[in-house]
């Protein structure tokens, strides 16, 4: 598994050497009270981004894959890292649909809606799992087992309707089948694999 | 991996590579792209080297795991080399009998091969074993798709071996930057991200703008939903876009490159990083180059998911870690980009063709494609087609290739409808369009655009107003806020589509979507606003028919506007009866109630329980558990069981009530009798034959509709006090003038009688007749028994039943000859079934060129061209083509041709297209004379009698609009719908499998005309008709009628 975010260090191009200080331990955040999740990212993964604003998105995807989402502590870490007030990052943050500002539940259940899934009835298959699930995309289940969300289109055309559980694309999905896939993981523990690894950046958050 | 560190490096590399590599090898190439990994592809790949292990076969055998092979429906793939056999659908379940089998003894697994599109239901389609014979793959040119399934991805020695970085070495080494510019400029590329600029073009400017530190990026951010080509190359073979890369930095005079990709696309960045890697530790990246003066290196930056930091100055925003938004242009990246550089930005596409173009010439890369078109394009074809999946074809290819050679046609032999082409910025090319060649010119005048090559193949039940809204609600989504055209303009576009597919619209509402389309188009600053209103300005265009329905008759001809119908079914059905009310009623043993209920929409249920070819049950949602309710047989018990019902006239004063008639007591004319009757009018009926029925009557032979049901029917009309008068033709003492005179308004529903001919020589001869006075003759009554052989030259319903009637008259041997195949014949397949078990024999690929007659001047033989199936037409049919030379003669002393009919429009009639069909307004079925309105087969030409019956009803509506205009009427027949049957939502749905329909026995229905299909038990019919899912429940839908 590949560490995130060492792909963007911008090596020795991207003006990012121009950044006045080097960060050597102790990370510009330490000045704030910080949420302890927060702080270990930030001293670890967090305190590799060199100080310039091209660092800020990979920052804030280094930050959600650490902590599951982007609690308003880690932003306002960011802000202090890269020297900008910290409205930027939020601006920044909420402008892309990647980002969610609110923990997610133990299960990603993510519904494409791209052409070729909704030519083959993906909008049908959301109704119907919205209605199983009582929330709309963007939500999580009362009891934090299911978050619900939909793509803009995973690539994955052909296999349409796909839906993303956790990990795993399941291909050609009808109600029934998405039913039964929603009972066993809610029924089932948490596979503890949502959070801090690739795939939480694989999948395109609800834009809303 | 050693470094290379001069260019006899990377040939001695690619030397002993070679040497190394035994072609003849047997490796088992896995597929390994996210789709067949979606479908178990890790778990495969594992299992193969184990099976080896095992079978000890693994020092002779090589698996090797390949990029995406763009066949993904039908995933996993495994292919084994040589024989080059192609395995689908390929579980680890199978690998055992691959390794033991194909591996070891070269055996074929028949059940793992390809399976064609099976056209006849019931049928299953041809399997083929070689790759190259699938018609998906035989039809496409794969140039830059070519490694992607031969090659490791993860492998830098097998794209060097396959000669890799060879373009680069040529680049570095025998060319100067302002060669490399101007080959890629005679090559003719144009950007493949979507927008078609020419590539080298791009590339002189960014080279002469002024500046030491200048960018490369690929743009990697495939965002329109639909397409995934990038995904896949990137997945296969990155090599070949660093190695585009590369090329493009030396020529423009970069060292520092980015590739921007979505992060949704986790396969493909772990790809790039081995890739990139990999050209590191060769010294392939890096400073200087094989030991050139040329130094560059690539960053990897994922996108955060927003569609449009695919435009060029968003992504560079985005790149700088800043809120992807656009910028005006000028200045362009070209002058001043990333970091206020010379930044020069290609689609990924567009970079996998560079290498191509270099190693081989700008001239060999140019013979591909067209004129203004070059070289190939990838294209993710999806939706509803039988074959999905990723396929590059030369510029040029007509459309109609692409769905129905290597598409494999429309899923479930369903009609196309239109192609959607360039996501969310193209358009909706309508399927009489297929013939158009794909390049850029092209789809530009149909109003579509290239894109970056998403094709969606979509049939009748893709509503094109929904769709036109998925589309908007999706750049609604992703517009960036900058501008007010965008951002205001789509929702407004939104939310008046939301109207229409809710049943608000009016027609006012498609011409503010077409200026506002229009003001959207001019105003916005980016791309993704100026491209936004196509899908909605071209589905008005091409579907404004589609509009119009769900505006003016709150209707959803596709069944996908939910709040516009109860069900699917209903839907489908063009009389509109609410099927799963009469079918819950029949459940309940509610017979009474249910007929009632079709009657609200439909007078002709014992009619339509035997020859409707139930639309219904195409549209039925059960067919995704097991097979579709089997509904018509439903309403045969319906009717069977002889309920008594009285339909109730309306009570209006006499100065409400017109007098009106009907010309042609046929389906569509009874009908308007009928409804015209419910509203208390008074109806004359004239019929020119001796009995009311029409084609009913007459041209459906009584072992498909026993008369004595037809008069059951026509009863219940006759019994309001419709009159009927019969032997009364249109001519001479009857003229139209007069009718118009004497009443207040007229239906014209005289059917479509008129026979067309073959136009051979010889067809005069005594013995040859038309298929529809044959059946008319027959059905009159007494009728001379035939002898010796016939022939029926068509292939639709009315030759069919000529060719079953024939046998039933004692016909020696009789034919069917058709110049199609079976799988074209516009015919349920059920009878084609019948009249095989009934002996009937068929002749296909044949047309008709002479009738040859003996000395009496009587038909002898009828002699035939022998045809071949040529290219497809717009339809997706296959148009038969003469072969020379070639002839057959079949004997036959009758020759009945079916091979068409035209509507018989009474002398002195409403006006005709060139058709030889009443023009009449699409609603109100009203002809161009005040008063005179038309409908069934005068209208349709020869149709079903169901669509008929659908007329009928909209024309006595029409006619009592026409008859007291402005006033505002409720229609007895449209009542709110007051279902009160039991339904348990949360029930599981009842387990039983379809009815499957009784029959005599072949040899019991040759002699005679005794009705063919069998009644169903009460206990049979409430089963089938617990089968239904109850799509309505719940449901409360807009009213139709106007306030």
């Amino acid at each position: 598994m590949k560490k995130p975010g060492n792909g963007s260090t911008p090596g020795k191009k991207g003006g990012a050497r121009k950044a006045k200080s080097p960060i050597n331990g102790s990370p510009r955040g330490a000045g704030l009270r910080l949420d302890p999740a927060v702080a270990r990212w930030l001293a670890g993964a967090g305190a590799a981004f060199p100080s310039s604003q091209s660092s800020m998105i990979p920052m804030l995807q280094s930050a959600q894959a650490a902590l599951g989402y982007l609690p308003r502590d880690a932003m306002q870490a960011i802000a202090r890292h890269l020297l900008v007030p910290p409205a930027l990052v939020e601006g920044v943050a909420s402008f892309y649909a990647q980002f969610r500002f609110n923990a997610p539940g133990r299960h990603r259940v993510t519904v494409c809606s791209g052409t070729a899934c909704y030519v083959r009835g993906s909008g049908k298959l959301m109704d119907d799992i919205k209605a199983d699930l009582k929330i709309v995309p963007g939500g999580t289940t009362s009891d934090g087992a299911v978050s619900l969300e939909s793509v803009s289109c995973f690539g994955a055309c052909a296999l349409a309707p796909v839906v993303v559980v956790d990990d795993k694309v399941l291909r050609q999905q009808t109600s029934a089948s998405m039913k039964k896939v929603i009972q066993d993981i809610s029924a089932g523990p948490s596979k503890g694999k949502a959070r801090g690894t690739r795939s939480t950046s694989a999948v395109r958050g609800a834009r809303k | 991996m050693t470094k290379l560190a001069i260019r006899a490096d990377l040939d001695a590399l690619r030397a002993q590579l070679t040497a190394s590599f035994d072609p003849d090898k047997r490796r088992i190439y896995v597929c390994m792209g996210t789709g067949c990994k979606a479908c178990g592809g890790d778990e495969i790949l594992a299992g193969f080297d184990k099976a080896l292990k095992r079978a000890k076969l693994h020092d002779h055998v090589e698996v090797v795991m390949t990029g995406c092979r763009g066949f993904c429906e039908n995933g996993a793939l495994v292919a084994v080399r040589p024989p080059g056999t192609l395995y689908c659908r390929v579980s680890p379940a199978d690998i055992t009998d691959i390794v033991n089998k194909t591996v070891a003894r070269g055996e074929v697994i028949e059940r793992l091969l390809y399976e064609m599109p099976g056209t006849l239901p019931g049928v299953p389609g041809r399997r083929i074993s070689a790759e190259e014979a699938i018609p998906f793959y035989q039809h496409q040119m794969r140039l830059v798709l070519g490694l992607n399934d031969r090659i490791d991805p993860t492998r830098i020695e097998d794209y060097i071996r396959e000669g890799g970085y060879q373009g680069l070495a040529k680049a570095l080494f025998d060319m100067n930057p302002d060669q490399i510019v101007g080959e890629v400029q005679r090559s003719g590329l144009r950007g493949r991200g979507g927008g078609g600029f020419p590539t080298g073009q791009k590339w002189k400017f960014c080279r002469a703008a002024p500046g030491d530190v200048k960018y490369v990026i690929c743009n990697a951010d495939e965002g329109d939903p639909g397409a995934f080509m990038d995904r896949s190359l990137l997945e296969g073979n990155p090599h070949a876009v660093l190695e585009g890369m590369a090329i493009g930095a030396l020529a423009i005079g970069s060292s520092h490159g980015y590739v921007y990709i979505r992060a949704e696309y986790p396969l493909a960045i772990e790809r790039l990083r081995i890739a990139i890697d990999q050209m590191r530790e060769c010294g392939l990246l890096g400073e200087n180059i094989l030991g050139s003066d040329f130094s560059f290196d690539i960053i990897i930056k994922e996108g955060a998911g927003a569609f449009v930091c695919g435009e060029e100055t968003a992504l560079i925003a985005s790149i700088e870690g800043r809120r992807g938004m656009p910028m005006a242009r000028p200045p362009f990246p070209a002058i001043k980009g990333l970091f206020g550089k010379p930044t020069n930005i290609n689609n990924v596409e567009t970079w996998g063709n560079i290498s191509h173009i270099i190693t081989d010439g700008a001239d060999a890369y140019a013979a591909r494609g067209t004129e203004r078109s070059k070289g190939t394009k990838i294209f993710s074809l999806v939706g509803k087609v039988n074959n999905t999946g990723l396929v590059e074809v030369p510029m040029g290819m007509p459309l109609r290739q692409l769905v129905y050679e290597i598409g494999g046609g429309v899923k479930g032999g369903r009609a196309l409808k239109a192609v959607q082409s360039g996501g969310p910025s193209g358009g909706c090319i309508p399927a009489h369009m297929m013939h158009l060649p794909i390049d850029y010119e092209s789809l530009a005048q149909a109003g579509s655009i290239m894109g970056s090559g998403g094709l969606v193949v979509m049939d009748d039940t893709t509503c094109m107003v929904d769709l036109a809204r998925y589309f908007v609600r999706f750049t609604e989504n992703e517009s960036c806020g900058k501008c007010a055209p965008c951002r205001l303009g789509t929702r407004q576009m939104r939310m008046i589509l939301d109207d229409i597919c809710e049943g608000r619209g009016t027609e006012q509402s498609i011409a503010q979507l077409e200026s506002l389309g229009d003001a959207v188009c001019k105003g916005s600053l980016c791309g993704l606003g100026q491209t936004a209103p196509n899908p909605v300005l071209t589905t008005i265009r091409y579907f404004r028919d589609e509009y119009l329905a769900h505006v003016r008759e709150k209707r959803c001809p596709a069944g996908v506007c939910q709040p516009l119908f109860v069900a699917t079914c209903s839907n489908g059905c063009p009389s509109e009866v609410d099927i799963p009310a009469y079918l819950s009623l029949v459940a309940e043993g509610r017979e009474e109630e249910a007929l009632l209920s079709h009657m609200d929409r439909n007078p002709f249920p014992s009619v339509c329980a035997r020859v409707c070819p139930h639309p219904c049950e195409q549209h039925c949602r059960r067919e995704t558990i097991d097979a579709p309710v089997a509904i018509r047989s439903v309403k045969r018990f319906m009717v069977d069981s002889s309920p008594q019902v009285s339909i109730p006239v309306m009570e209006r004063p006499s100065e409400e009530r017109r007098r009106t008639a009907v010309i042609g007591a046929g389906p569509a004319g009874l009908t308007a009798a009928y409804f015209l009757r419910r509203l208390g009018h008074e109806v004359t009926v004239y019929e020119q034959m001796a009995e009311p029925g029409g084609m009913l009557r007459y041209g459906i032979p009584s072992y498909r509709l026993p008369h004595e049901e037809l008069k059951r029917d026509i009863e219940r009309i006759t019994s309001m006090g419709v009159k009927i008068e019969c032997g009364a033709a249109i001519g001479k003492k009857l003229s139209i003038a007069r009718l118009r005179k004497d009443y207040d308004a007229v239906f014209v529903g005289s059917g479509a009688w008129s026979d067309v001919t073959m136009g051979v020589p010889g067809e005069q001869a005594h013995g040859v007749a038309s298929g529809i006075e044959f059946l008319k003759n027959a059905a009159k009554g007494p009728v001379a028994r035939l002898s010796g052989e016939a022939i029926v030259v068509g292939g639709g319903n009315t030759a069919i039943d000529a060719a079953r009637t024939a046998l039933r008259l004692g016909a020696g041997r009789v034919t069917v000859a058709y110049r199609r195949t079976r799988e074209e014949m516009p015919v349920q397949p059920e009878e084609i079934a019948e009249a095989l078990e009934e002996g009937v024999q068929f002749e296909f690929l044949v047309a008709p060129v002479e009738v040859i007659a003996d000395s009496g001047g009587a038909a002898a033989a009828l002699k035939f061209q022998r045809m071949r199936m040529g290219d497809f037409d717009d339809s997706g049919r296959r148009r038969p083509v003469p072969i020379e030379g070639e002839y057959i003669e079949i004997s036959a002393s009758t020759i009945i041709r079916a091979i068409g009919q035209k509507p018989l429009v009474p002398a002195g009639g409403p006006p005709v297209s060139k058709r030889g069909t009443v023009s009449v307004d699409l609603y109100s079925l009203a002809t161009e004379y005040d008063g005179v309105f038309a409908g069934g087969d005068a209208v349709l030409g020869p149709a079903t009698a169901v669509e008929a019956i659908a007329h009928g009803r909209r024309a006595a509506e029409a006619i009592e609009h026409y008859l007291h205009p402005g006033k505002a009427i409720h229609f007895p027949w449209n009542g709110p719908r007051k279902l009160d049957t039991a339904f348990d939502p949360a029930a599981p749905a009842s387990p039983a499998p379809r009815y499957k329909v009784h029959k005599l026995v072949a040899l019991q229905r040759r002699a005679n005309f005794d009705e063919v299909e069998l009644a169903l038990s009460a206990a049979n019919a409430r089963r089938e008709a617990g089968r239904c899912l109850r799509c309505d429940f719940g449901k409360t839908i807009v009213s139709r009628e106007e306030e």
